[in-house]
């Protein structure tokens, strides 16, 4: 218990050291202690800059070759920090700014404390089913985090395959995967060094439940912005906290993502916000600081997560149309005060070290890879060929998408009273609508149902506003009716929205089915070297992708017998299917022998029968829900 | 100050619903607290050697084990294994001729579980 203890407070000193301190600082150097942030900002802020710096300064120590360890870490920050202090002292007096209007009354403020307690209550509650490292995703991603924390350095991003040439089965050299980007994998790495928890315990899902937390206020205070000249723009910001927080806790990409390991994903959902949010301020208060570091938070997502990058260019094109449109010809009088901000010292000094730490330092994975060919083209798939507007409307959950497509409408038709608000939103919305809808007008090539859930913050910001526009700035109505009013239509929102959360909690999901895959992943990890070939299951094994986590030997190690529709692909090699479901017949056989397979691990339910009768066999480990095979040389 | 208080509250909830789910893992992550199972493996896979462990996580602590060669049996015993205990037998047989299967079984309660090697 006493260890319980102190391990859960060493990691709330880790959190607190690298996920807020070095943002907090680099606002203080910006800013210095003006009043031009509030403290939910700052919070808010500090935590999703803290991210991007923690990223920069392990893939610096990475590049001066310094180990990434616990020491490195913390000197470096101290050193940020240190550096970050100065920056404040030599600039302290010119502090004085215009302060941040976002007090609320007592009543809201009990509101959004009720929305924060019902919004981490219902997140708590769901991962209390799913809280154990069992997420497929999440086990590839603490790989590579394990990978860090164990080597210090930052990895290759490279797996080894089963390949067929000309009939003949081997296996390949490393070739470099396109999937990962490092910024999804350094700061777990360094909680992980830091706090001296494993990946495989609770720390990697608590961290994205905070990650997901820290999201949520990210689109609470760009909307507390977006909306600020509005009499009623507290009351939209603090609809979206109830929309964002409570209504879309688990469903569209929150909770599930969490549990899932979805960290991409996760990440920018926090990161684009707050990009929107830098941008929108240094537009509207023509504010050069607020400018550079929209383009460090830009900068940071493009290490972090490419469909996040992908998708925030796409809807910043958008954006830039929408104004625009809006604009007419003050488009380009705009634009000259843009460049005002752009050749500012601060921003042209970030541009300069973006590009210098581009070329020179590291450049994200699917650059390097020209993995960007592999998303932009006609649809390769049926998955990327576009949803429908019904499996649209089932992504965003029917009601809430009703009151969005209200708010798009109504900013639509009203965009006049708020030009940039409204482009923003509108170029937000339509773009992830287009690439979800209708990939091949912007010929694109990405899973459309990974798209599609970018759909529901944009639709968050505008099903807010719909509601409040309705019911707060029509003062000819009788009161009672838009009280009556308003309620039935929350009503319908909530219970739309609380029902399918609701199907999102499954109690079923939390058993220990993963101890067994766990216990097997240690006795291989002591049983077998690095010559021994294992492969596994992934149709009936639970939290197969957590054994490499154990093996460490690479990243598609052990091989996998993947979803069995999945070998319906004529280019796919079928060795790791053969090896499985037909261990006995000629093609198996030789898949044995040209790839050296020897150990086999399977769920006995399923697939024990076709093993067990076979003399070139040893079934070797045997558990409730783990059947292990081993194949001796002859 | 009330910004604060927005923060602070979210602080407490955060800590105290991350804490929980952290005991929460860490008891789903326990082998033995509140499980039923029980795993048998061959100490050494790799090899001819018929040595066994019996690894309980299982309320039941009593187990009968049977050598069996090509399904004839030739030895057998009893053992008490605790929960959350291992027991490892090494088995001393001497066997007449090659080119025989030789099964490990391991009874306790109404479960059955097997290895075995062909040797």
């Amino acid at each position: 218990m006493l260890n319980f203890i102190f391990n859960q407070i060493l990691f709330y000193i880790s959190i607190a050291v690298m996920l807020f301190i070095p943002g907090y600082f680099l606002l203080l150097a910006i800013f210095g202690k003006s009043k031009i942030l509030s403290a939910l900002e700052k919070f808010t802020l500090s935590f999703g800059l803290s991210i991007i710096a923690i990223d920069i300064i392990l893939i610096l120590l990475d590049k001066f070759r310094l180990s990434i360890n616990a020491n490195s870490i913390l000197f470096s920050l101290i050193a940020f920090i240190i550096l970050c202090y100065a920056v404040f002292l030599l600039r302290k007096e010119k502090s004085a700014e215009n302060s941040s209007d976002s007090d609320y009354s007592k009543k809201q403020t009990s509101l959004i404390i009720l929305i924060i307690f019902f919004s981490i209550l219902i997140r708590a509650f769901f991962l209390s089913h799913t809280i154990a490292p069992t997420g497929t995703d999440l086990g590839h991603h603490m790989y590579w985090t394990k990978k860090i924390i164990e080597t210090g350095k930052i990895p290759a991003y490279e797996k080894i395959e089963i390949i067929q040439k000309d009939n003949v089965y081997s296996i390949s050299q490393p070739s470099a995967i396109d999937d990962f980007i490092i910024g999804e994998h350094l700061v777990f790495a360094s909680i992980g060094l830091i706090s001296k928890n494993d990946v495989a315990s609770a720390f990697p899902s608590i961290t994205l439940f905070l990650i997901n937390i820290m999201g949520m206020f990210s689109l609470f205070i760009l909307a507390e912005k977006l909306f600020s000249s509005l009499s009623y723009g507290k009351n939209i910001a603090i609809t979206v906290l109830f929309f964002v927080g409570a209504l879309f806790a688990l469903s569209g990409s929150q909770g599930n993502f969490i549990s899932g390991g979805v960290i991409g994903n996760l990440l920018g959902n926090l990161l684009i916000p707050l990009i929107f949010y830098f941008f929108f301020r240094a537009i509207s208060e023509k504010n050069s600081a607020f400018f550079s570091l929209g383009i460090f938070t830009s900068f940071g997502l493009a290490y972090t997560h490419h469909l996040s990058t992908f998708i925030f260019a796409f809807s910043l094109i958008f954006v830039l149309f929408f104004i625009l449109l809006f604009k007419g010809k003050e488009f380009f009088l705009e634009i000259k005060k843009w460049l005002a901000l752009i050749f500012s010292p601060r921003v042209l000094a970030i541009i300069f070290l973006g590009v210098i730490f581009f070329f020179f330092v590291r450049m994200p994975g699917y650059i390097e890879n020209q993995a960007v060919k592999t998303i932009v083209g006609e649809p390769s798939r049926s998955t990327k060929a576009g949803l429908s507007l019904a499996q649209i409307f089932s992504t965003v959950g029917e009601s809430r998408a009703t009151l969005g497509i209200i708010g798009i409408i109504l900013l639509l038709v009203f965009f006049k009273k708020n030009k940039y608000q409204s482009a923003l939103i509108l170029g937000w919305f339509f773009s992830i609508f287009i690439m979800s809808w209708k990939p091949t007008l912007l010929h694109i090539d990405i899973p459309s149902s990974r798209i599609g859930n970018y759909l529901i913050f944009p639709i968050i910001l505008a099903g807010a506003f719909a509601i409040n526009w309705i019911f707060e700035d029509r003062h000819y109505l009788n009161r009672n009716w838009k009280l009556s009013a308003f309620l039935i239509l929350i009503l319908y929102v909530s219970t739309g929205g609380f029902m399918s959360e609701a199907q999102s909690i499954n109690p079923k999901k939390s058993n220990s089915n993963f101890i067994e895959t766990f216990a097997i992943s240690k006795y291989l990890k002591q049983k077998t070297t690095a010559e021994d070939i294992i492969l596994k299951d992934h149709n009936y094994v639970s939290a197969d992708s957590w054994m490499k986590v154990f093996l460490m030997r690479d990243y598609n190690l052990p091989f996998t017998r993947s979803f069995l529709f999945r070998y319906d692909s004529p280019t796919r090699e079928q060795c790791t299917l053969w090896m499985i479901s037909q261990p006995k017949s000629s093609e198996a056989k030789k898949c044995f022998t040209q790839t050296g397979t020897n150990f086999i691990i399977i769920n006995p339910h399923y697939d024990s029968s076709q093993f067990s009768d076979s003399k070139e066999f040893w079934k070797i480990y045997s558990s409730d829900l783990i059947g292990t095979y081993y194949k001796p040389k002859k | 100050m009330k910004n604060k208080a927005i923060i602070i509250t979210t602080i407490i909830f955060f800590i105290f619903s991350a804490s929980s789910l952290a005991w929460i893992e860490k008891k789903q992550s326990d082998e033995n607290a509140g499980k039923n199972w029980w795993v048998l493996y061959f100490a050494e896979p790799k090899n001819d050697k018929l040595n066994f462990i019996i690894e309980n996580h299982s309320d039941e602590n009593n187990f009968h084990w049977e050598i069996l060669s090509s399904k004839k049996k030739i030895q057998e015993g009893e053992a008490v294994i605790k929960k959350g205990s291992v027991l490892q037998l090494n088995p001393n047989l001497t066997l007449a001729s090659e080119n025989k299967k030789i099964t490990i079984l391991v009874i306790s309660k109404d479960e059955k579980k097997e290895i075995y090697k062909n040797l």
